[in-house]
């Protein structure tokens, strides 16, 4: 199923950026002290650098008639390094920043409804917490830096003092002025080159991953070279993007360049006009200026990148506040949720345009089991998430007994469903800690031992243990046992009702048929929808809603429905 | 491991070659940085004529005019100017041959792949096989600049600096100078492998601490569902806290790098300054030879140090290079001349074996397909039905065993040739982004009209859903997914009721209709393979009865044929079958 992403650039720009920096430190502590202490000692290291400077261009010009510049030099430079090194106390103190920003995420992430969040996939909300994150501290960097650069030019001022800066003052501010300026066009252009090269590179990636998946098809049909030319034109609309990526590098290298082409200028020209007129009649204070220059031009580099680290990090900052403006949930609001028929009323389901439910009409009886069944893509697993109310009907009703389900507050809805799916989702942690994820009181020994034995992870348990660590995902266990945890933690939780999507698929048949069996007969009572591919598990439902095409081909008690039913049939043992 | 180096180096050349380098830009690239490196030496050799020879400035003015000190201004301005421009020049073409190139690349790889075999296809998981032709071709692209145009260029500059500060005619200049290659690859080495290492151990620690918290993202559903949120914001901000301390961590480690990086370099900065100075004193070179010395060796040390990197890039291409290699360099299905005149005729299966891995799909299969007969394959799945079709389209070649059409082992046909004579239709019929248009046509040698596509939309069930999402033109989506399960299957149908082919090979193509369009469109099949040699899979026992020979696989075996009245009285397996569709 496609998936379009909430954080679309047009919604998240339109946050403005004062109001985002706002919202982004509202009810998060800023380390000042660390990001002061930080800042004082970067000025600091600036400061013994600039001094270095007189030494520097001294031993340059070969004007040094010791090696006493050399050795101070080298010296201050070393101690330099050190308080440069302290400067990471500043660093740490910004980490703590971010580690703010992030818990303050985190908890409001939980909040956001699980239709918002299923619409942004998993990948995206990740990358917001680890390093968009990181743009938090980027205003406090960006301030640091430029208090840097203006200390090292003030203590280059003695040096720069020297040389006649009336000549040479103009033409460097007009400089910095016009490098800026590049950088600023060149930051306005990597937004638009980058993207549209990701873009083209995307749609390669999409048109190799279609035709990949069907290479088998794509032979019987002879359609060899339609692909490759399909792909060649987006290969070359890929070549066009990287194109125009190198015309956006060729104005990068300018912006950088530009400083120093005009530093060029300034210290040849400006000799050559001054020569001329006779005020200048020896050029070491021009050689000295020119070794100084490769100094300031480092310094007023930082400068000239700020255009594109601003930009970067107002995008950065935007994504962040964007999430925190998203709406939460609401829990409380509707009323209690009592035992019912659930029912579906001519319900329609649309995902973009294709009709995944098509006027459907299934009633779900209270504490019965019914499976659901049909081929791949008839709708099933669309109706399991209408029932988590994760979606809702575009047409239609869904009723507990007589009230709609979405008079029923989320809080008592999820107290009375759960869900166990293919997907075991499972957290890092013991097995025990995984079974008694979502038990809100005391879990006896008996009855944990029954939920285990019914999962049948009787084996798993007394060859690994409970306490056994079951890693990130439980990636330390196989997709079956996986699968057994999930359905013994939906056991231990003990809800009314039960809904089983797929839940034994990475099961053998013949591990599937025990389990289910035992599940059922242990849940007898509460009211289970079970997806069933299997005659075996079909065997234990009271009812069956048979699904094809997103059309309710047939619903009623099993025996009814076995015996007429040519998709019922077709179903393998 | 000297032959693995040569091949590696072979292999990398050849992808290149055949992929036709942009010989026109690298030259030009080439051009403009040998004139970044030439003028850049010139303006180190030159830069110490604006000093005065003399210690006393005011009156050794080394009786230099004006004039001259103008020229000499204008002259460094100029180089200095050619050698920025110049760099910024490099910087574009560069741009544009690795463009170039990795489009080049691309192309040579696509044409290749989409003409494998197969079996070649299926071992490479698709997505490796997307990064290949994607992001392998761009990192095998990016080298070639290194390569051609700046490797030569530094070179140009490390060994130019060093014939310039030969001139000045004092040895031990030249040999402190030779010293700094070795010197700056040793300190290059070893600063990048303290970093490396340090900055290995935390980017380690912070993926595991971004796992679970990638974890907790995944299951945030869980979470809700269990309604578990205030415990999960705890063990969020505890994991959070985790995360925190490796980051200072890596702070730390940044910056202890920098400083490593920071003082490393002093040392060679001390073999330039120390030997020149002490023989500066004495008077063995003028300030001005100093100042000159002191741009050459630093320009010198900056080409060496912008070596090292290269290695590392150039081990990344070469890796790139050999994956793509790997998939591409084998054999396509075409390479070989086929006979392209097809005998139409039966298709003999004969003693036929094929095994996947370890798992035996056929185990010495034999039967004929008569021409113009019907013939229905059932069995439960995995029983080897899909891989006899397989088989005869060819995808697959059999272990041992022959198969023939007319007579004539199908492995000595050319394969589109061969194809061009089947109409095949799976499954899960895929359908292409595109129009539907595009999807009735895409078997198709000559286009239909509108009205001819129409018919064949209806005779499929179809038309009617089809005219209500847009018509003709209406685009399916990625994959077909603006489709249902049941219309792209229909479409698929109709799609081969446009086709005209002698054999016709259907595997279970009714699965997702329902009832009533599965008995519409099964008469509408049986129209169209009126005459025609069909050979299919299906699971609808009015389909299988009707079939002229019914073929029953157990297993990979095939267990019994001949035709319903038949088998229903000879074959217990035929039986439970049948029973079991009833």
């Amino acid at each position: 199923m496609k998936k379009q992403s909430l954080f679309n650039d047009s919604s998240v720009n339109e946050i403005k950026t004062k109001n985002s920096l706002r919202s982004l430190y509202k009810g998060v502590k800023i380390p000042w002290g660390g990001i002061l202490l930080g800042l004082i000692v970067s000025m600091l290291a600036m400061l013994l650098l600039a001094t270095q400077a007189e030494n520097v261009s001294l031993m340059q010009t070969g004007q040094h008639k010791d090696l006493n510049p050399f050795f101070a030099y080298t010296l201050l430079y070393i101690i330099d390094c050190a308080v440069f090194y302290l400067s990471v106390i500043g660093d740490k103190a910004l980490v703590t920043l971010n580690t703010r920003v992030r818990k303050k995420m985190w908890a409001k992430i939980l909040k956001i409804s699980a239709r918002d969040l299923e619409k942004e996939n998993p990948a995206s909300l990740l990358s917001r917490i680890t390093t968009d994150s990181e743009y938090a501290s980027m205003p406090f960097t960006i301030l640091t830096t430029v208090f840097s650069v203006v200390t090292f030019l003030l203590g280059l001022a003695g040096e720069l003092k020297k040389m006649d800066l009336s000549a040479y003052g103009p033409i460097v501010g007009i400089a910095v002025l016009l490098a800026l300026i590049v950088a600023i066009i060149s930051v306005r252009m990597v937004f638009v080159v980058s993207t549209a090269k990701q873009s083209k590179i995307a749609n390669l990636t999409k048109y190799y991953s279609e035709q990949l998946g069907s290479t088998k098809f794509i032979k019987a049909s002879r359609g060899e070279e339609r692909t490759v030319d399909k792909a060649l034109g987006l290969i070359e609309e890929r070549y066009g993007a990287e194109r125009n990526y190198a015309v956006y590098q060729l104005v990068n290298a300018l912006s950088a360049s530009i400083l120093q082409l005009a530093l060029f200028g300034a210290t040849f020209a400006a000799a050559i006009v001054l020569l001329k007129s006779g005020a200048l009649r020896d050029l070491t204070g021009t050689a000295r200026f020119y070794s100084n220059f490769s100094l300031i031009c480092g310094g007023l580099m930082n400068i000239v990148v700020l255009p594109q680290v601003i930009a970067e990090t107002i995008g950065g900052t935007k994504k962040i506040s964007y999430v925190n403006s998203m709406e939460s949930e609401n829990l409380e609001e509707g009323e209690e949720f009592a035992k019912s028929d659930i029912a579906f009323k001519g319900v329609s389901f649309l995902y973009d345009d294709k009709r995944t439910i098509d006027n459907a009409d299934m009633t779900f009886e209270a504490g019965k089991i019914t499976a659901l069944v049909g081929p791949n893509g008839s709708g099933k697993s669309t109706v399991v998430k209408l029932f988590s109310r994760l979606y809702k009907a575009e047409s239609g009703d869904i009723l507990a007994g007589d009230r709609p389900a979405s008079d029923i507050s989320l809080k008592s809805w999820r107290e009375n469903f759960s869900v166990v799916s293919q997907n075991a989702s499972l957290f890092s942690g013991t097995v025990k800690d995984n079974i008694l994820y979502g038990a809100k009181t005391e879990v006896s020994e008996d009855e944990l031992l029954q939920a285990i034995e019914v999962a049948g992870l009787s084996e798993l348990v007394s060859e690994k243990g409970l306490d056994y660590e079951i890693g990130v995902k439980g990636g330390k266990l196989s997709g079956g046992e996986q699968q057994r945890v999930a359905i013994a933690r939906a056991l231990i939780a003990d809800k009314d009702y039960l809904i089983l999507d797929e839940a034994t698929a990475n099961l053998d048949t013949k591990t599937e048929a025990e389990v289910i069996g035992k599940l059922l007969e242990t849940v007898k009572g509460k009211t289970v929808i079970v997806i069933a591919h299997t005659m075996d598990v079909v065997e234990h439902a009271d009812n069956i809603i048979v699904l094809r095409d997103g059309k309710v081909e047939a619903a009623g008690p099993r025996e009814q429905i076995v015996s007429g039913n040519s998709f019922m049939k077709a179903m393998e043992d | 491991m000297k032959n693995e180096k040569t091949k590696v180096w072979k292999n990398y050349f050849q992808l290149l070659f055949r992929s036709k380098l942009p010989v026109g830009l690298l030259i030009t690239g080439l051009v403009f940085a040998l004139v970044e490196s030439l003028a850049t030496l010139f303006f180190d050799k030159n830069i110490g004529s604006i000093i005065p020879e003399g210690d006393d400035v005011l009156i050794d003015y080394s009786g230099m005019t004006v004039e001259e000190l103008v020229r000499i201004c204008a002259l460094l301005l100029a180089l200095g100017l050619a050698a920025l421009l110049a760099k910024v020049i490099v910087t574009y073409v560069s741009g544009l041959i690795t463009a170039k190139v990795n489009r080049n690349i691309q192309n040579y790889a696509v044409k290749k792949v989409f003409r494998l075999k197969t079996a070649q296809l299926e071992e490479n998981d698709s997505r490796e096989l997307i990064t290949r032709l994607t992001d392998d071709t761009a990192k095998s692209s990016e080298f070639v600049v290194e390569l051609f145009v700046k490797e030569l260029a530094r070179i140009v500059v490390a060994v130019g600096a060093i014939v310039m500060i030969a001139r000045f005619g004092v040895p031990t200049l030249v040999w402190s100078q030779i010293f700094q290659i070795p010197l700056i690859f040793a300190v290059s080495l070893l600063a990048g492998y303290i970093t490396f290492k340090n900055r290995n151990k935390v980017q380690k620690k912070l993926a595991e601490v971004t796992a679970r918290i990638a974890e907790k993202v995944d299951n945030i559903e869980t979470i809700k569902s269990f309604r578990n949120e205030e415990l999960e914001i705890e063990r969020g901000n505890a994991l959070l806290d985790e995360y925190d301390k490796v980051k200072k961590e890596a702070a730390r480690v940044n910056k202890f790098n920098t400083l490593v990086d920071q003082i490393t370099w002093i040392i060679p900065l001390a073999v330039i300054i120390i030997p020149a100075s002490l023989i500066m004193f004495k008077g063995g070179i003028t300030p001005a030879i100093f100042m000159s010395y002191f741009a050459l060796a630093n320009s010198c040390n900056t080409a060496l140090k912008d070596q090292v990197p290269v290695w590392i890039k150039l081990k990344e291409a070469q890796g790139a290079s050999l994956r793509l290699s790997s998939v591409i360099c084998t054999e396509l299905e075409n390479e070989a001349a086929g006979e392209t005149d097809i005998a139409k005729g039966d298709i003999v299966f004969d003693g036929v074996s094929v095994s996947y891995g370890e798992n035996k799909a056929l185990d010495n299969v034999s039967f004929t397909l008569k021409k113009g007969g019907k013939t229905a394959m059932v069995g439960l799945s995995g029983s080897g039905k899909s891989t006899v079709l397989n088989l005869i389209e060819k995808f697959y070649e059999p272990d041992c065993g022959t198969i023939t059409l007319g007579s004539r082992d199908i492995r000595d046909y050319d394969y589109l040739s061969y194809r061009s004579c089947f109409s095949y239709l799976p499954q899960n019929a895929p359908a292409f982004e595109g129009t539907v248009r595009e999807a009735l046509e895409y078997s198709s040698d000559a286009p239909h009209s509108d009205e001819e596509l129409c018919d064949a939309l209806k005779r499929a069930c179809v038309l009617e859903d089809i005219e209500a999402l847009g018509g003709l033109d209406y685009r399916v989506g990625y994959n077909g997914e603006k489709l249902s399960g049941g219309q792209r299957q229909k479409l698929g149908i109709a799609r081969l009721l446009l086709s005209d082919t002698e054999y016709v090979l259907l595997d279970e193509v009714t699965s997702a209709l329902d009832a009533e369009s599965t008995k519409a469109v099964s008469a509408e099949i049986d129209r169209f393979t009126e005459g025609k040699t069909v050979v299919i899979v299906s699971h609808d026992m009015e389909t299988v009865e009707n079939a002229d020979s019914i073929l029953v696989f157990d297993q990979g075996r095939l267990v019994a044929q001949g035709t319903h009245k038949e088998l229903v009285s000879s074959c217990d397996l035929y039986k439970t079958l049948v029973k079991e569709a009833k």
